[in-house]
């Protein structure tokens, strides 16, 4: 014990946290500089060519067709990221406001909405793929059965349908992660509050609303940030349910597949371009994270 | 009163819906991975099959069985792995506070903004270069180090909770960091472990894009043979649909252990920030 107090704590503390940070660096922190260091040189196959600075990036963002392609990957992610906050994560609130006001069975409910979850993208993307199947599928049979035949799509066939139908996908398969998120922080809220509420008069939507929503900002903000990361990285659903190459016409073509098709794909250009491309997605999902958490972290919630 | 009643039923009316909503998809996975494959058409979709056909679970498993172990060894492995890790990280980061915690700790947080894509191509050179590629300790140190990010943080903010003067009694018994780790910050942080055990095994187990890039064919997990499996056009549905069974029982089996514990480690832990 006297021994171990005369160094000084620095030191004292380096065996603990210098393996994790020497593993941490050269798996998280290399790599990342590496693709800094790729998108900047010319590349020939996994032959690395001259130094051509910044031309990478400009002839990403100016020439075509990765100019429309980038743009058009991009809106796609703008429109699932706001299309799963108002689907996906307004749906995990509603549940969870209504299980927790239940006073029985909570548990089952909440691991049947849990479940999908549980299972694996690969396998949600291919149990709905053979769903939405227009030939065969039985979506289009139970509307048909159902009197709604009119209603019958080849769901990921068009274009207008495609995107929307992963999206709705991808919110029966995340849903419950939220919904569990909101439910822990509806459970901290002291119960006091809401019988003060209530014994002035409050109903029960203006307790959501004045008492339970702004108490829940916590739970919302880490919703939208793991949201808006999931989102932005996008690809295994998309990949299963449309293959890499956006079908039908690019219309479900996200940064994630257009970076797979650009980076692993058999053109010359693969790695400078699919660095860049790279570099481009870290530094547009790692700024708005920090920058949303920085403006949501302001004010904080205190209980007491 | 009645008013509220009429809320109520509303409430379990709709949740009702959604539940059905949410069971269809496993009902068809189940009844059609029991059916004959030449009794699978449209027009029988949604019954029951006639005779129970239980040899497509059996070629399924053995078709994917060898994958399987992998998964398993590759889940088990890694979550462990980065559960232990990230509680000392937490530890050391929300108990010992050291010069350079301040530093150390944003840049951990910060591997948690990475899109994986961002460091495929490197990592993929980097795997080669040390002949980590391909097998599976390639994948589970991978694994391993994207999930510390998370881990550490739910622990750190899972430690905050315990107060310093029991861990300061301990010292002035003379207890030394082990000692204070393994007798009383472990013991208090089991329904942190759940949290982490089950974020970080369904996040391994189910994870696709890592697999399918940076292992070979002996090494893969069952995420890429089942994707292989269903990826035909003219395959039989129901032996993916058996597979699909047999994939997802180790996350249900995970889930029902220690999903009761699941919702107090969340409120304990991670939603503080």
């Amino acid at each position: 014990m006297n021994k171990q107090r005369k160094i000084p704590t620095f030191w004292r503390f380096l065996p603990f946290w210098l393996p994790a940070f020497i593993i941490y660096s050269l798996f998280i922190v290399w790599p990342l500089l590496n693709a800094v260091g790729y998108s900047l040189f010319e590349w020939k196959g996994l032959q690395r060519g001259g130094f051509i600075g910044l031309d990478n990036f400009v002839r990403l963002l100016t020439t075509e067709p990765w100019r429309s392609n980038l743009w058009r990957a991009f809106k796609h992610n703008i429109f699932f990221f706001i299309g799963t906050m108002l689907v996906q994560n307004t749906m995990a609130l509603f549940f969870a406001s209504i299980l927790h006001s239940l006073k029985r069975g909570r548990q089952f409910w909440q691991n049947l909405f849990f479940m999908p979850h549980l299972l694996a993208t690969v396998l949600v993307g291919f149990l709905w793929n053979l769903i939405l199947n227009p030939l065969f599928g039985p979506l289009n049979k139970a509307l048909k059965m159902l009197g709604l035949g009119i209603l019958a799509q080849p769901w990921l066939g068009q274009p207008l349908t495609a995107l929307p139908s992963i999206l709705v996908v991808n919110a029966w398969a995340w849903m419950g992660f939220p919904m569990m998120l909101f439910l822990a922080n509806l459970g901290s809220i002291p119960a006091s509050y809401l019988e003060a509420a209530e014994l002035d008069g409050a109903t029960g939507f203006q307790i959501f609303r004045y008492i339970q929503l702004p108490l829940l900002r916590p739970s919302i903000i880490i919703v939208t940030v793991l949201t808006f990361i999931g989102n932005f990285n996008a690809f295994e659903l998309v990949f299963v349910m449309a293959g890499s190459d956006g079908s039908p016409g690019g219309a479900t073509d996200v940064l994630g597949t257009f970076f797979y098709r650009t980076a692993f794909g058999t053109g010359q250009d693969a790695i400078s371009m699919g660095s860049s491309l790279a570099v481009i997605m870290f530094i547009f999902i790692a700024t708005s994270s920090v920058l949303f958490l920085k403006l949501a972290s302001k004010e904080k919630v205190v209980y007491d | 009163m009645t008013k509220h009643k009429l809320w109520r039923f509303l409430f379990y009316f709709l949740i009702t819906a959604a539940a059905i909503v949410f069971l269809i998809p496993v009902y068809l996975v189940l009844i059609t991975s029991l059916k004959d494959p030449g009794a699978i058409n449209l027009n029988s979709t949604w019954q029951l099959p006639k005779v129970w056909y239980w040899q497509s679970f059996a070629e399924a498993w053995d078709l994917l069985a060898p994958k399987f172990v992998n998964s398993l060894i590759l889940t088990v492995s890694a979550t462990l792995l980065s559960a232990f890790f990230g509680s000392m990280n937490g530890y050391i980061l929300s108990k010992w506070r050291f010069p350079g915690a301040n530093i150390i700790f944003p840049l951990m947080l910060f591997g948690m903004f990475i899109p994986y894509q961002s460091i495929l191509i490197p990592l993929f050179k980097f795997l080669r270069d040390t002949g980590l590629y391909g097998g599976l300790p390639g994948l589970i140190l991978v694994h391993v180090v994207y999930g510390l990010p998370i881990t550490t943080l739910i622990f750190r903010n899972f430690y905050a909770e315990i107060p310093d003067d029991m861990l300061e009694a301990a010292k002035v018994d003379g207890a030394s960091f082990f000692g204070i780790y393994s007798k009383i910050i472990f013991p208090l942080s089991i329904s942190g472990f759940v949290v982490v055990i089950i974020w970080q095994f369904t996040q391994v187990w189910n994870e696709f894009l890592f697999a399918v890039v940076l292992t070979k064919n002996n090494s893969q997990p069952i995420t890429v043979a089942l994707a292989q499996l269903a990826g035909g056009e003219a395959v039989k549905w129901n032996l993916p649909m058996a597979g699909a069974i047999l994939t997802a029982l180790p996350t249900l089996l995970v889930y029902i252990v220690l999903g009761r514990y699941f919702i107090r480690g969340l409120l304990a832990g991670s939603i503080k920030g």
